[in-house]
C-alpha cells in the first residue's frame, strides 16, 4: 500500500491539528483501511540549563498512554524526541519541559506550560 | 522549601499513606510500613532510600536488604534507621514499595536532599532590605516606610543556592561612571585588557578614564555585583561579576544622546550581554533607538529606570528610554519595603515591566562630600558684591518656612526689573582640594525676550563676568522654584561665582531669585557606602537578576532572559496594570522558569 | 558624611519635585529650560547627524557651514556629533537637511539626567 504523508505541521504553543493520512492505491471507490503507525513526535531543544542536566528533561502525553518521561541522561542535552506505535486514532499530544528547581527553593521539580499537537492516524 | 515545612510535608503524606491503606481492605497483624510516594526527583538521593527496621536480629536485617538486592550503606546512630543502597536502575519509588508488606520493616522514606540558604558574610547585608527583607529598619533610609514586610524581596538567597557567579556575562554600566578603585568592586570589574586599563571608557570627557565623579554609577555598579562574601561592605545581586564602567553621565548627573549611543555601541562591540541604563529623558530619541536595535541584534539585554516623576509613562510626555519597545529593553519601576510602588516612581501598563526594590537601598558609593552653603546676607544686608543695583538679599517665605533668597529686582517678586541692565552680584569662595566641584541652586525666574540671566565663575576670584567662563543663559519663565547644578571643577581657588541681569530696552517682568546656593567638594574614597532612592536603584537590581539567568543559562537569548524575567517574577497587587506583568522581579522564579517546548511536529512512519 | 544634599532641605526636594511633575503632567507646558543640562532639553547648539552610506563629512561642513561650525565629531559608522555656535533651532536645521540626499537623518543631542530620588 502506498504512503502519502499530507504535511508535517510544526506548532510551538497551543493547539494546532495535521492529519496525517494514508492514500490508498486500487481502484476507484475503494475507502481506505485504517491502520496503525509508528509516530515520532519531536521538539526543538528548551535552552535552559535546568531542562538539559541532572533532575531534568520532558515529560509526553499521548491520549489513552501513560506519561512518558524523556530525562536528561548525558551530553549536551536532553532528547527532543519519543516514538510510539499508535492504533489508528486522533490523539492529542502534549509535551511539557522540566527541571529540579523550585520557586519556593530547593530542587522540586517545576514544568513549563505544555506545547500540544493533534496527531491523527488513520 | 524550609526544614520545618518538608518535615510535615513528609509527616501529612505519612497519615494519608496510612489511612488509605487502612481502607484498602486487608487487615494485618502488624501495622504497614509507612511509606510515601516518591517526591520529585533530585529533591532526595536517587539510589539511597532509609528503613526502619522493627527490633530484629541484625542478620534478619541485612536478609531483608540483600534479598531485594539492596546493600546496607550505614545504620543513622541510634534513631533505628538504616541507609541503604538501591539495586541498578531501580527508581527510589519502586525500592520503596519493594518494602511494602515486609513485617520486619516499620517505616520507610527517601534519603532527602537539604539545603542551607545562602547568606553572604557582608558586614552590611542585612541593610540589604531588597536582597533579603526580614522586616529589617534601614537606619539611613530617608524614604518612609524605612521598614517592611518580611519576604518583600528579589527572592536572591533561594537563587544563590544555585548559581552566585556571574562573570561569564559582562554588564556595562552606563552612568556616571565607577570607582573602580572601591574595595567591593574593584574585583568585579570588566578587564578591558590594554585597551581600556581603567574597566571602561569615559564618554564625557573623551579620555579612557571612567571614574565616577558623581556617585550615582558606583552606587548601581555595586547592587548588581558588589563583591560578595568578602566580609566586605555590602553584596551585589552577582557575588561575583563583570562590570564594564561606561561613562555617559557628568558630575552632575547629566548626558547626552551623543555619549549615550557611543556607550551602548561600545558596550555591545566589547562583548557586554546586559547594560543597565539608570537614566532618562523626555523626547523621543532615534539615535538612542538605533542603539538599542544594534544591541537587540547583537543578542544584548537593555534594563533601564522607569523615573521618578510618579507619571504614567504610558502617556504622550512619559520618559525614555523606558518608552521605546524593542523586545530586548526591561524597564523597571521602585517598589518599597511592602512592596507597594514607590510614590515617586513612574509606571505604565504598556511601557514598565517589573517592578523591584527602589527605596532605601545601601550600596557603594565613590567618595564623601564636604558642603559649602551661602545664605547670601549677614545680618539681613546683602554680603555679596554687586555691580549696576538690582541685587538685593530677601528673607521671604517658602511654604510657610523661611527662605533666604538672592533677588532681583530688591522687591522680588513684587515689582520688576529695570530695562537697559547690567547687574552683577558675584561672591568669592575657598575651596579645598577635591576631584570635583559641583555648584547647586535653586531658581525662579520670570523674563521677557531679550532678558538673560547670565552665571559664570572665575578662577582666582574677582569679576565672573570679567575675563571668567559662562556656564549658562536662561530667558524665559522657570514656572516655579527648580533646581540647577554646575560642574566647577576647573575653577581654581579662590573661586568667583556671579549671576548678570542682562536686560534690554523693551519688556520688563518679575525677575529672578535664587535659594539654596551650595558648592560640593568630592573626595574619592573606596570605604564609603551611602543608601540612595530612585528607579535608578530599581534598575540594578533587575540587571543583576538578567546577568544571573545568562550565566546559569549560557544559551538564553535576550528574549529567554526577558521571558525569565517578567514571566518568573512575584505577582504584586501594587504592579496590577501598573506594568506589563503586574510582577516584582523574583530571582528563584525566574531561574525556575521553563519556556513551554516549541516546534512541536510529529512524523509517521 | 552623606552625599551633596547639603543644599537640599525638604522644601526644596518638594519644589524640585513639584517642577519634575509640572514638567511631565500631561497637558502643562514644558518648562522653560533651566540650565542647559535639565532633563528632557537638548544641548544647545549640538546636533547628531547620520549621512547616508555613500556620503562623508564634508556634506555637513557644506551645508552648515553658516553657522559656524565649531565641531565635528565622529560618534561611530556614518554618524557625527555637529557642534555649532549659531544655533538657529532645530526647525531650520532640520529643513536644511532635507535639502540634501546625504543626509539620511538628523536631530538635537538630546539630555539625559540619573533616576535617583532625592
Amino acid at each position: 500500500m502506498r504512503v502519502a504523508l499530507r504535511g508535517v505541521f510544526r506548532c510551538g504553543v497551543l493547539l494546532c491539528s495535521i492529519t496525517l493520512a494514508a492514500c490508498g492505491g486500487g481502484g476507484g471507490g475503494e475507502a481506505p483501511r485504517p491502520q496503525a503507525r509508528t509516530v515520532t513526535v519531536a521538539w526543538d531543544a528548551n535552552r535552559e540549563t535546568g531542562v538539559n542536566s541532572a533532575g531534568g528533561g520532558y515529560e509526553v502525553s499521548i491520549t489513552g498512554q501513560p506519561p512518558i518521561d524523556v530525562p536528561y541522561v548525558s551530553g549536551a542535552a536532553a532528547p527532543t524526541s519519543v516514538a510510539r506505535f499508535l492504533q489508528a486514532g486522533t490523539y492529542l499530544v502534549t509535551v511539557r519541559a522540566y527541571a529540579a528547581l523550585d520557586p519556593q527553593g530547593g530542587t522540586t521539580r517545576t514544568f513549563s506550560t505544555p506545547s500540544q499537537l493533534v496527531v491523527v492516524v488513520q | 522549601m524550609s526544614t520545618l515545612r518538608r518535615l510535615l510535608a513528609v509527616g501529612a503524606v505519612f497519615v494519608a499513606s496510612f489511612v488509605l491503606v487502612e481502607h484498602a481492605g486487608t487487615v494485618l497483624s502488624a501495622p504497614r510500613p509507612r511509606a510515601t510516594p516518591a517526591p520529585a526527583p533530585e529533591s532526595f538521593v536517587k539510589d539511597q532510600v532509609l528503613v526502619k527496621f522493627r527490633p530484629i536480629q541484625s542478620e534478619h536485617r541485612l536478609s531483608a536488604v540483600a534479598v531485594r538486592g539492596h546493600t546496607v550503606l550505614a545504620d543513622l546512630d541510634r534513631s533505628g534507621w538504616t541507609r541503604i543502597n538501591t539495586r541498578a536502575g531501580q527508581t527510589v519509588a519502586e525500592a520503596l514499595a519493594s518494602y511494602q508488606g515486609d513485617p520486619s520493616v516499620e517505616a520507610v522514606q527517601p534519603n532527602y536532599v537539604y539545603r542551607a540558604l545562602l547568606a553572604p558574610n557582608d558586614p552590611s547585608y542585612g541593610q540589604l532590605w531588597g536582597l533579603k527583607n526580614i522586616g529589617q529598619t534601614i537606619g539611613t533610609g530617608s524614604y518612609a516606610p524605612t521598614s517592611g514586610t518580611a519576604g518583600a524581596d528579589i527572592n536572591i538567597e533561594n537563587a544563590w543556592d544555585h548559581i552566585t557567579d556571574c562573570s561569564s556575562v559582562v554588564v556595562a554600566v552606563i552612568d556616571s561612571g565607577v570607582n573602580y578603585n572601591h574595595e567591593d568592586l574593584a574585583g568585579n570589574m570588566w578587564d578591558g585588557g590594554p585597551g581600556f586599563p581603567l574597566h571602561g571608557t569615559d564618554f564625557v570627557s573623551g579620555d579612557d578614564d571612567p571614574m565616577d565623579l558623581a556617585g550615582h554609577g558606583t552606587h548601581v555598579a555595586a547592587t548588581i555585583g558588589a563583591v560578595g562574601n568578602n566580609a566586605t561592605g555590602t553584596t551585589g545581586v552577582c557575588w561575583v561579576a563583570r562590570i564594564m564602567a561606561l561613562r555617559v553621565l557628568d558630575a552632575t548627573g547629566s548626558g547626552t544622546t551623543a555619549g549615550i549611543v557611543q556607550a551602548v555601541n561600545f558596550a555591545v562591540s566589547h562583548g557586554a550581554k546586559v547594560i543597565n541604563m539608570s537614566l532618562g529623558g523626555g523626547s523621543f530619541d532615534q539615535a538612542f533607538s538605533d542603539a538599542l536595535n544594534n544591541a537587540r541584534a547583537n543578542d544584548v539585554v537593555v534594563v533601564v529606570a522607569a523615573g521618578n516623576s510618579a507619571f504614567d509613562n504610558d502617556l504622550p510626555g512619559g520618559a525614555y528610554p523606558c518608552k521605546f519597545t524593542h523586545a530586548n529593553l526591561i524597564c523597571v519601576a521602585a517598589l518599597d519595603q511592602n512592596f507597594s510602588l514607590a510614590t515617586f516612581s513612574n509606571y505604565g501598563a504598556t511601557s514598565v515591566d517589573v517592578g523591584a526594590p527602589g527605596t532605601n537601598v545601601l550600596s557603594a558609593v565613590n567618595g564623601t562630600w564636604s558642603t559649602i552653603t551661602d545664605n547670601f546676607n549677614s545680618g539681613g544686608t546683602l554680603n555679596w558684591t554687586t555691580s549696576g543695583g538690582g541685587w538685593a538679599y530677601r528673607a521671604l517665605s517658602l511654604g510657610g518656612s523661611p527662605v533666604d533668597v538672592l533677588a532681583n529686582p530688591t522687591t522680588f517678586p513684587s515689582g520688576t526689573y529695570s530695562n537697559n541692565a547690567n547687574q552683577r552680584a558675584f561672591k568669592t569662595f575657598t575651596l579645598g582640594p577635591s576631584a570635583a566641584t559641583l555648584l547647586s541652586f535653586s531658581i525662579q525666574f520670570a523674563l521677557q525676550p531679550g532678558d538673560f540671566l547670565k552665571l559664570n565663575y572665575r578662577s582666582s576670584g574677582g569679576d565672573p563676568f570679567a575675563g571668567g567662563v559662562a556656564l549658562d543663559s536662561v530667558t524665559g519663565f522657570s514656572g516655579g522654584l527648580v533646581g540647577s547644578d554646575y560642574d566647577i571643577s576647573a575653577c581654581a581657588s579662590p573661586c568667583s561665582v556671579g549671576f548678570q541681569l542682562s536686560t534690554n530696552a523693551s519688556g520688563v517682568d518679575q525677575g529672578v531669585g535664587i535659594a539654596f546656593f551650595a558648592i560640593d567638594q568630592l573626595t574619592l574614597n573606596n570605604t564609603t557606602y551611602d543608601t540612595f532612592n530612585g528607579t535608578s536603584m530599581a534598575s540594578p537590581h533587575v540587571a543583576g537578576l538578567a546577568a544571573l539567568l545568562r550565566a546559569y543559562n549560557p544559551q538564553f537569548t535576550y528574549v529567554d532572559v526577558a521571558n525569565a524575567i517578567k514571566n518568573g517574577g512575584r505577582s504584586v497587587p501594587a504592579l496590577a496594570g501598573k506594568t506589563t506583568s503586574g510582577r516584582a522581579a523574583d530571582a528563584m522564579s525566574s531561574l525556575a522558569y521553563i519556556n513551554a517546548p516549541t516546534a512541536l511536529r510529529a512524523t509517521l512512519q | 558624611m552623606s552625599l551633596r544634599a547639603g543644599w537640599i532641605g525638604g522644601l526644596a526636594a518638594v519644589i524640585l519635585a513639584a517642577s519634575w511633575s509640572c514638567g511631565n503632567s500631561q497637558g502643562n507646558p514644558e518648562p522653560a529650560p533651566v540650565g542647559s543640562k535639565a532633563e528632557g532639553t537638548r544641548a544647545p547648539g549640538e546636533y547628531l547627524v547620520t549621512l547616508a552610506p555613500q556620503a562623508n563629512a564634508t556634506v555637513i561642513r557644506n551645508l552648515y557651514s553658516g553657522f559656524d561650525i565649531r565641531a565635528l565629531k565622529p560618534l561611530g559608522p556614518n554618524l557625527y556629533l555637529m557642534q555649532i555656535a549659531n544655533d538657529p533651532g532645530p526647525a531650520v536645521i532640520e529643513q536644511r537637511a532635507k535639502t540634501s540626499r546625504d543626509i539620511k537623518a538628523i536631530q538635537p543631542n538630546y539630555t539625559y539626567r540619573n533616576r535617583e530620588k532625592r
